[in-house]
């Protein structure tokens, strides 16, 4: 129903386009207006997370905390500004730490995530809402912390896992950049879907729209329907040329025999000798990636093994997920 | 060499004869009489002693008469000349024809020398189907082939169709032979935080023996050798000692691939078909993930070759200025013969399976 909608949407937009281009061109820049049918329905739509009435002025400082230098100057001002964009936007505050060593601030690195979280007051809006990155280098360990009614409703514990699958590929390979640009991208999405209407919390997994996500709706929908066009189209091609070629294998009828199975005389083959030797056995070892932090913080969190063996974490003033990359 | 030929004529009226497959009898033409094969082939020798007594009177005894004196240049040894003892025209045959039909009258005509003493066959195989039966063979052969060019189909006609008892070497032997493997046994499993990959190799060692009768090689060069390999088997329940006495109404080749020469082909198949089930004991029944070969030594021991004419209806079309050869077990009405394929139709195929498809596909994984 939702894509059908969009399909809907996209086509009057077109009709637009068609009739009045300078009209549906702002209309296309602008996300707000009051004039349009359309985008009067978007309004109300991000109306619940509140973002978009006025800009939030706690949007405007710094969120990108790289303390272990892995960042260049270039990178961290482009998160920065990402982080502020969305910030102002939805008045939720994205963050991101790297560390050496989560030792000094608790027992994990979802420790420290929540106190330098709180300390460096990553949060947007009254209430602080956000949700930061931090990954502790000396052990390669990671935690992402939810704070904030809104934030943690948005970020649960799923959508979370969900975010992982994202940029831990990324810190596998030390592309500190890609793997926290990922993580900005994702939950600039998961605001995006929420602010379109979508359930809060429920983890989407659907990589390239995160990867790509832009504030154009109709720009998703069109790479979608061509994206699925493009792979049904390669499938079938496949497929008809397979039929087509057992069609083709039918007009050939003659040739050349190999065996001589069919004249193979009374009693069948007599075997003279069957002897299994047993020579050596060789064993190939792969250690299973485990976590060995396996200590809850307070609240009782809970774990399982994934891709780096995270686990769930949850304290009194927010929620999140730690593990190793 | 003699060069006569015999004539099978009706011994109540003199029509010639022919071998009818469906009754297994030689009929006549003209009379509508029939004959057993035997019966006519006892007649012949009597009236071949006869003629062994008398001074040769030619075409009096229905006997064909080379013309060896005809200068024939470089082809000569491989070219025949004969008179039809019938309405005395001669004709031109290769050297290896034993079996023909005059094309002026139409008789049937044998020519026994080529297949006596040493050339011999040992059997024939008699045809059990007709031309009637070939002709429908082919238009079988036609239906359910999507990709025949609707022409070809609708305009074809068939050119030529001659039934012919190719000459065939039978080998019977014994492949005998051994070979190793390298097989291995793989088992997955946890211990603590590990996992652990276990293969164990294993030398896996077979031996034996495996008995072959009457392996077929064709031993007519006329004839494509895939396509008498495509058209087997035969069913040799149905072999008969020779008698020339079944070849009147077809034609008939005496062999012109020695036994050396062809038994390379049965041994490579004999050779493979121990290798298979050599390696089938390997395989099958045993808890091997993977087996592979490490080597083999396989020996052919040949207990004896017979000498065989066995049907085969060969027909010939022409299509867009090329050729198409068909070929048909005169005993089990095989079919075999390759056909064109139309490029219109194929790519026509194409689109209706792929377009159909694609829409389909694009909604199911757009809206789903």
């Amino acid at each position: 129903m939702k894509n059908k909608r969009k399909l809907r949407l996209a086509a009057l937009l077109a009709v637009l386009l068609l009739l009045f281009p300078a009209f549906a061109v702002e209309d296309d820049i602008t996300d707000e207006s009051d004039t349009s049918t359309t985008q009067t329905e978007e309004t109300d739509q991000t109306a619940p997370l509140g973002g978009t009435d006025s800009i939030d002025p706690s949007a405007d400082k710094p969120r990108v905390f790289d303390y272990e230098e892995v960042l260049t100057q270039t990178q961290i001002d482009t998160l920065e500004e990402k982080t502020r964009a969305i910030a102002e936007k939805y008045s939720i505050g994205i963050g991101i730490i790297t560390i050496d060593d989560y030792t000094p601030y608790g027992d994990g690195a979802y420790d420290a995530a929540e106190q330098l979280y709180n300390e460096l007051d990553l949060g947007a809006s009254e209430d602080g809402d956000g949700v930061a990155l931090l990954i502790s280098l000396d052990d390669r360990d990671f935690a992402t912390y939810a704070h904030g009614a809104k934030a943690e409703e948005i970020f649960s514990d799923a959508v979370q896992q969900d975010l992982e699958s994202y940029f831990l590929d990324n810190f596998g390979n030390d592309d500190w950049y890609g793997g926290f640009s990922d993580f900005v991208s994702g939950c600039e999405w998961y605001l995006q879907h929420v602010a379109k209407g979508g359930e809060a919390g429920v983890p989407v997994h659907n990589e390239v729209e995160i990867s790509d996500s832009t504030q154009e709706d109709t720009a998703d929908d069109s790479f979608s329907l061509g994206g699925a066009f493009g792979l049904s189209l390669l499938i079938s091609c496949v497929i008809a040329l397979i039929v087509c070629m057992v069609f083709r294998s039918q007009m050939k009828s003659v040739r050349t025999q190999t065996t001589a199975n069919q004249y193979v005389g009374n009693g069948g083959l007599k075997l003279t000798l069957s002897r299994d030797i047993y020579r050596y056995t060789s064993q190939k070892r792969r250690q299973i990636p485990r976590n060995d932090n396996n200590n809850n913080s307070t609240g009782g969190g809970h774990g399982g093994a994934g891709f780096s063996g995270s686990v769930s974490h949850t304290s009194s003033g927010g929620h999140g997920r730690s593990g190793k990359f | 060499m003699s060069d006569k030929a015999t004539n099978y004529q009706c011994p109540s009226c003199t029509g010639p004869l022919h071998y009818d497959g469906a009754t297994g009898r030689l009929q006549c033409d003209y009379c509508g009489s029939s004959f057993d094969p035997a019966e006519i082939e006892k007649l012949y020798a009597e009236k071949e002693q006869q003629a062994a007594s008398q001074p040769e009177t030619g075409s009096d005894t229905g006997e064909w008469q080379s013309s060896a004196d005809e200068d024939w240049g470089t082809d000569a040894d491989k070219m025949r000349v004969y008179s039809c003892p019938s309405c005395g025209a001669q004709l031109i045959c290769e050297e290896t024809t034993a079996a023909t039909s005059c094309p002026y009258c139409g008789n049937p005509t044998v020519i026994p020398e080529q297949f006596s003493g040493i050339l011999k066959p040992d059997y024939i195989l008699p045809f059990t189907l007709s031309k009637e039966d070939a002709v429908s063979a082919l238009k079988q052969h036609y239906k359910g082939k999507l990709l025949l060019p609707k022409l070809f189909r609708d305009n074809n006609h068939i050119e030529e169709l001659r039934g012919i008892y190719v000459p065939f070497w039978l080998f019977d032997g014994e492949a005998e032979g051994s070979a190793n493997y390298m097989a291995t046994t793989t088992r997955v499993f946890r211990y603590g935080d590990t996992e652990i990959t276990e293969t164990s190799f294993y030398e896996v060692q077979r031996a034996g023996t495996l008995p072959f009768s009457r392996v077929p090689v064709d031993a007519s060069r006329k004839m494509p050798d895939d396509y008498m390999d495509s058209i087997e088997p035969f069913d040799y329940a149905g072999l008969k000692p020779f008698s020339t006495a079944y070849l009147p109404g077809f034609f008939a080749d005496k062999f012109d691939v020695s036994i050396e020469e062809s038994s390379s082909r049965a041994d490579k198949r004999c050779r493979q078909s121990l290798s298979d089930a050599l390696q089938g004991t390997a395989r099958n029944g045993r808890p091997y993930t993977s087996v592979m070969p490490t080597g083999e030594d396989i020996h052919l021991k040949r207990t004896g070759v017979h000498y065989a004419l066995l049907p085969v209806w060969m027909l010939n079309t022409r299509w867009n200025g090329k050729n198409y050869m068909f070929a048909m077990n005169g005993q089990t009405g095989r079919m075999v013969g390759d056909l064109p394929v139309d490029r219109k139709r194929f790519w026509g195929l194409f689109a209706a399976v792929a377009a159909p498809m694609t829409a389909v596909l694009t909604a199911l994984l757009y809206f789903l």
